[in-house]
């Protein structure tokens, strides 16, 4: 069962484009994905990729995937820093068997877009958020960005 | 000399006495391996192989504060109404699995009783035996309407399965 929806998801994923690069890294078995996202436009991610990894449990889709960032690659309220684990709760306790590998990360996307100022992971982020200091957000995000990766892709070398 | 199960009067089985000597013969080994230095690296891996890792220390964190298993009762999951094979839409993939109804060459399909969803009865069995919520709509199946439900049809079934 794990193994089928999961070729049936890549199949899937092939024919509609694939416009989130969305791929197994294991050819033999579908268990070890990665995603390189690109930040979306107008946000303060535009311009840098980031590397999604995601591992597919044995009983998929009745448990969710996990799936973190890189390791100090994205400067999020809701994304560890020093281990990329994110806050998600589609990936938690709303987790539901219908749900694929590009819904998770159109919701990962999202998180980017919106991020929540109640459950932090990045403590510093989180509290710059809820205080709405936006310049001071905005800054220290920039500061993570360009200390750490450079434009167009660097972040998929950073491991 | 009398062995410890004759001094005190017990016997143990073979299994339980197998396996407390291959756990000493594994314990010697380690004894024998800090002894020396060179495979410091060994003991550090076994030791580190046995500490939970943070993921897992959240999962059984998150597992806890839901006060054990949330799926539903056994007897709902098997009383669930099945769609009759004529009015299976046999066009339709299971939400869950993505697989036509009509893939199957015996379709077993249910249907939830609150919100009358389909899904696969095999794919639906799974889930609800860790979930009592609808994949679909996030209803509680078994809330409201868990009086409603004829139990007495899943005697009945498994009584045809008994004497067909």
């Amino acid at each position: 069962m794990n193994n089928s929806r999961l070729l049936k998801e890549w199949k899937q994923l092939i024919k509609s484009g694939n416009k989130y690069n969305i791929t197994p890294i294991t050819d033999e078995d579908l268990t070890h994905w990665q995603c390189i996202l690109q930040g979306p436009n107008k946000s303060l991610y535009q311009g840098f990729n980031f590397t999604l990894k995601i591992l597919i449990p044995i009983d998929y889709p009745m448990s969710p995937p996990q799936v973190k960032f890189i390791p100090n690659t994205m400067p999020h309220p809701n994304v560890d820093w020093n281990t990329g684990v994110l806050c998600l709760d589609v990936l938690k306790n709303m987790w539901s068997p219908i749900f694929n590998l590009q819904y998770i990360v159109e919701c990962v996307i999202r998180l980017l877009n919106e991020p929540n100022g109640d459950s932090p992971l990045n403590l510093e982020l989180g509290t710059l958020l809820r205080l709405g200091d936006h310049s001071g957000y905005n800054g220290l995000i920039k500061y993570y960005l360009h200390h750490h990766q450079s434009h167009h892709g660097d972040a998929n070398i950073i491991i | 000399m009398s062995t410890y199960e004759e001094e005190h009067g017990t016997h143990e089985n073979n299994d339980a006495a197998t396996e407390r000597r291959d756990a000493r013969s594994q314990f010697q080994t380690l004894f024998q391996s800090i002894e020396n230095p060179q495979s410091d690296n060994y003991l550090i891996e076994l030791f580190a192989s046995m500490i939970i890792s943070p993921e897992l220390q959240e999962e059984w964190l998150n597992s806890g504060d839901s006060k054990g298993n949330k799926g539903c009762p056994q007897e709902f999951i098997d009383s669930l109404p099945r769609i009759p094979a004529e009015q299976i839409p046999l066009k339709e993939p299971c939400p869950i699995c993505y697989e036509k109804f009509g893939d199957d060459e015996y379709p077993l399909v249910a249907e939830l009783p609150h919100c009358h969803h389909k899904f696969d009865l095999q794919c639906i069995s799974l889930w609800l035996s860790k979930q009592n919520t609808c994949p679909l709509c996030r209803d509680a199946v078994n809330e409201k309407n868990f009086d409603d439900i004829d139990v007495s049809k899943a005697e009945l079934e498994e009584d045809w399965g008994m004497y067909g």
